[in-house]
């Protein structure tokens, strides 16, 4: 794939992720794991996909998206880091052989996941006036404008989806290239030594969670001494 | 409202929907959030995946709009078990159209507003907080451990294995059972949560243990590391009302400065 469809591909995941996020179908196309997936082989780079996408996949499983509370924006998130760890691979293969872009990809992926926060509340806002109108409508009898609005709120979402990808992506390629020029080694250095501990953190807030109860607990480091008294016997 | 008003049609009460409608109700429920907002979260989607059954109930598109006003009111639940209050409604309205007892616009909206209540106290905990986290333990454990990307159909084929087929049983029960199918919900669902919680338990140990004894091996150095962050995840996720974003943030950019200031870290 040229890198002008690349992008474009990219952007349109970015938009379909927003939307399967919530507002149509939620099957899963959102999640981390296989939102980065994709990125990552739109861009010929899957493993950056999944490794990014498996951590990001930790961290969001705190996220629960119930009530009226704005989740943090981790499918667009997903995407945007993906993308530019895969951009800056290509910019600096030293780096990026010890995984810098890596660690850039995580960064951008929670400063957009953030940021998208306040753009999921201004969406619902604006859902608000299409509701009002759809009441309007129904009143007046014509049942078309529920289908209409549906159609609109998605399209609304779908669009949202796209424009952040392209906004964010721009913004964190264009850091990440000045960032690389001078310590894309520091990157590098950040990865090799600091994997583990994002890893073992998203892990260890996923144990927090599903450990919640003595039983779920007790299960838990059974099960834990259990895997690990096996894996340093295979190990050894 | 009184008992009367809620009771079950008899087993042989001719049901005027048909499977064609039932359908269109069906894929309708998957945009239930395409117009979700504060005011009334989900009432908007939920009125269009009603659409099709009031529109086989009324005359014409002018009185099957006008019969969706009060369904177009607030509503939330979680998506999946949504179907079931859009079968349960249904089953309402039918009923309304055959002159038998029925709850009014008033007693819908107040039945609505605890089938919301009560099928998300059913729903989250199923869907969000064990059906999801242990597939995609599932999936992460299998890239740690053995760089599989097949766990990118384990989430998707997975999840939606349980949720699509839920969709279409609730709404397809809930029409048919009307709230008597409600009330059996909870008994019915929640060992199957609470069991796979346990299971989502029991991989979360593996993810862990991939973490502290890694496939390919690790210096004491990564292992400590690794430990320490599943300590900082079990104590202070939650704490300084700090979410999984700016933890994520805090922790990459302490990680750049550690490298940063220790440049022989990692060589």
């Amino acid at each position: 794939m040229s890198p002008l469809a690349t992008v474009v591909a990219t952007l349109v995941w970015g938009g379909i992720v927003a939307v399967d996020a919530a507002p149509l179908f939620q099957f899963m196309l959102s999640q981390p794991f296989v939102a980065g997936a994709v990125t990552g082989a739109l861009w010929g780079r899957v493993e950056i996909g999944l490794e990014l996408g498996a951590i990001l996949q930790l961290f969001s499983l705190g996220v629960l998206p119930v009530g009226g509370r704005a989740p943090e924006d981790f499918p667009v998130g997903t995407v945007v880091g993906t993308a530019a760890a895969c951009a800056l691979t290509r910019l600096d293969p030293v780096a990026s052989a010890q995984g810098g872009p890596l660690v850039y990809g995580l960064l951008a992926a929670f400063v957009t996941a953030l940021c998208g926060r306040p753009l999921l509340v201004l969406l619902r806002h604006r859902n608000e006036e299409l509701a009002r109108w759809v009441e309007t409508e129904l009143v007046a009898g014509r049942l078309a404008s529920l289908g209409r609005a549906q159609l609109a709120g998605v399209a609304q979402s779908f669009a949202f989806g796209v424009l952040w990808t392209a906004v964010a992506l721009s913004l964190a390629a264009l850091a990440g290239r000045l960032l690389f020029a001078h310590s894309g080694i520091a990157f590098g250095r950040a990865w090799h030594a600091g994997s583990p501990l994002l890893w073992g953190f998203g892990a260890g807030l996923v144990v927090k969670g599903l450990t919640r109860g003595r039983r779920p607990q007790v299960v838990f480091w059974c099960a834990l001494v259990a895997f690990l008294a096996l894996r340093l016997w295979m190990a050894a | 409202m009184s008992e009367a008003t809620i009771a079950q049609p008899g087993p042989d009460a001719p049901r005027r929907l048909g499977a064609g409608t039932l359908f269109g109700m069906f894929a309708r429920v998957f945009a239930l959030q395409a117009v979700w907002n504060y005011e009334r979260m989900q009432g908007i989607g939920f009125a269009h995946a009603l659409s099709p059954a009031v529109r086989a109930l009324e005359p014409d598109d002018a009185a099957a709009a006008r019969a969706l006003v009060p369904q177009a009111g607030y509503f939330n639940t979680h998506p999946v078990m949504a179907a079931v209050a859009v079968g349960v409604v249904a089953d309402q309205l039918e009923r309304r159209s055959r002159g038998e007892a029925a709850l009014d616009d008033a007693g819908l909206t107040r039945v609505k507003q605890a089938l919301g209540s009560s099928l998300a106290a059913i729903g989250d905990p199923l869907f969000w907080n064990a059906v999801r986290p242990l597939l995609a333990l599932v999936a992460v454990y299998g890239w740690r451990d053995d760089r599989s990307w097949l766990g990118v159909l384990t989430i998707v084929a997975g999840y939606n294995t349980f949720a699509v087929g839920y969709r279409a049983r609730g709404l397809v029960e809930g029409y048919r059972r009307g709230l008597s199918y409600v009330a059996q919900l909870a008994q019915r669902l929640g060992p199957m949560t609470a069991g796979l919680r346990m299971l989502a338990a029991v991989v979360a140990a593996l993810v862990v243990a991939t973490i502290l004894v890694p496939p390919g091996g690790a210096t004491p150095g990564q292992v400590l590391l690794g430990a320490l962050g599943i300590a900082l995840g079990v104590l202070f996720f939650g704490a300084a009302r700090l979410g999984p974003g700016e933890w994520g943030i805090a922790l990459v950019l302490s990680v750049l400065a550690w490298a940063t200031t220790f440049p022989g870290l990692g060589r």
